[in-house]
């Protein structure tokens, strides 16, 4: 069983400090929910254990099977079995789509992966995932609209099939039937294999990935963990009960 | 010496000629629709005449040339188009080359690439003069430079008085590294007020957001680096139209590294 452990883990960019102390263990099999207000390190949280190199990690630890992730370079982290689903993906001219995610199956598989079998099993979670027919020779998120990049990165996952997904607003700039193919292909991956980080600000995905824990972050450390119930209480009444926990 | 191509072979091989110290002027007969590849055996001036309605491809690749010095001057005329597709990855290269829409409908796309690493020094000047109405440039260029290569790309886009409804634009695009030099100048010199046009330069290093997006889908980061080049360079790769001198560029970027 795969485990994620992030232990006192503190993150800073530039001056300002923006992690504090924060633990959180995920198992393979478990979907972990991370709310709270804009601002308050969410999408820092899940770059940092990327090894994004805007953030510096100012203490902790970050375990992946035992192993010390934040020794490891961020393709190595990938290798790993790491997986950032990111807010705002990059588009790359130039670069096929097909061609990009074959050589990274390829990095991952450390050989080169055989063409033809790529290509329809490519094709066929693009299917799942019901993506345009031309997407394999769409330069790589280029033109693409929102949805259709958030798409493409669940698509990435698919291919990839990381031990952790870290799902950073996956959900925003999706309509409600993408909102729901991209949910339901999501939630088909939890299981002995993959556990997940999912960060959002609605309710909504929830419905699509359920989740075993809610945390709620307020100023760079979890002030709160529990279940479905703090989903209704943010619903219901925002972040302010949970503010100056 | 003038050579005169007439032959309406099959569009799809294309024609090789050897250019020496004599050849001069080279005519592209009317009604073609041609792909030549020009092999400079030595440097030159060559004029080249592409009669009306002709649509022809010009390639030109420097790349196992210590020297390039070359100075191009075509003649496009009444509804003729050429595509002057230019690689040069040697040690030196002065390469001029001039485009004169002369005639109504006359079309000319300029696609390059440019290649300086280690002390290499490249120079290239492309210019497509509008001298008639209704004529149509565009001049895309890419410069890589590396270690203490030097890059320097001239763009002149000219369209003359009175030569209305026409359009000249271009792109060009730099990436540099380490202690190289990368100048690109794009001109624009228009005397026609009905016209559309536009020119534009960007200069700068490896984007790091990308590579660091490779990275996160476990790519190592010196073959994300090299995916990103390849990307930039593809619609340079991509015009090649010989495919044995396609592979032997893309051998000749790849196995020194750029």
């Amino acid at each position: 069983m795969h485990k994620l452990e992030i232990i006192n883990f503190g993150v800073k960019i530039e001056d300002k400090q923006i992690l504090n102390d924060i633990n959180l263990t995920i198992n393979a099999g478990e979907v972990h929910a991370i709310m709270g207000p804009n601002g308050t390190g969410k999408s820092t949280l899940a770059s940092a254990i990327m090894g994004n190199p805007a953030y510096e990690i100012t203490s902790g630890k970050v375990l992946l099977d035992g192993e010390d992730v934040l020794e490891m370079s961020v393709d190595e982290r990938a290798r790993a079995g790491l997986f950032l689903a990111m807010q705002n993906p990059i588009e790359v001219p130039g670069v096929t789509n097909s061609s990009f995610m074959r050589e990274a199956l390829s990095a991952k598989e450390g050989k080169r992966v055989n063409l033809i079998e790529f290509a329809i099993d490519y094709e066929n979670k693009a299917k799942e995932l019901e993506m345009r027919e031309d997407l394999p020779h769409r330069y790589l998120n280029q033109g693409f609209s929102g949805g259709e990049k958030k798409r493409n990165e669940v698509l990435q996952l698919k291919v990839l099939k990381p031990k952790f997904a870290l799902l950073d607003e996956i959900d925003s700039g999706l309509d409600v039937d993408a909102l729901r193919i991209v949910g339901t292909n999501v939630s088909e991956m939890v299981g002995p294999e993959m556990g997940v980080l999912l960060i959002t600000h609605y309710q909504r995905i929830l419905d699509y990935i359920k989740p075993d824990f809610v945390h709620v972050i307020i100023d760079g450390h979890i002030a709160k963990t529990g279940g479905m119930e703090i989903i209704h209480e943010i619903e219901e009444n925002g972040y302010v009960n949970f503010i100056g926990n | 010496m003038k050579t005169k191509h007439g032959l309406k072979a099959n569009v799809n091989s294309p024609i090789t000629l050897d250019i020496t110290k004599k050849q001069k002027e080279l005519v592209i007969d009317k009604n073609l629709d041609k792909n030549y590849v020009l092999n400079f055996t030595t440097n030159s001036d060559l004029s080249i005449k592409v009669l009306e309605n002709s649509h022809v491809k010009i390639l030109i690749l420097s790349n196992d040339k210590k020297d390039f010095l070359i100075n191009l001057d075509i003649q496009v005329a009444r509804y003729a188009s050429v595509t002057l597709i230019a690689g040069f990855l040697n040690e030196q290269t002065k390469f001029t080359s001039k485009i004169y829409l002369n005639e109504e409908g006359a079309n000319a796309k300029v696609n390059s690439l440019v290649v300086s690493k280690n002390t290499n020094n490249q120079q290239t000047y492309f210019e497509i003069i509008n001298n008639a109405p209704h004529t149509y440039g565009n001049i895309d260029v890419i410069g890589i430079a590396k270690d203490k290569g030097r890059v320097k790309v001239d763009g002149i886009g000219q369209i003359n008085e009175g030569m209305h409804q026409s359009n000249n634009f271009q792109h060009l695009t730099g990436i540099i590294s380490d202690d190289a030099v990368i100048e690109m100048n794009p001109y624009l010199l228009i005397d026609e007020h009905d016209v559309l046009a536009g020119h534009g330069a960007t200069v700068g290093q490896i984007d790091e957001s990308i590579v660091y997006y490779m990275m996160s889908r476990g790519i190592p980061e010196d073959r994300a680096k090299a995916l990103y080049i390849e990307g930039i360079i593809s619609p340079f790769v991509n015009e090649i139209f010989d495919k044995d001198l396609c592979e032997s560029f893309n051998q000749k970027i790849w196995g020194e590294r750029i």
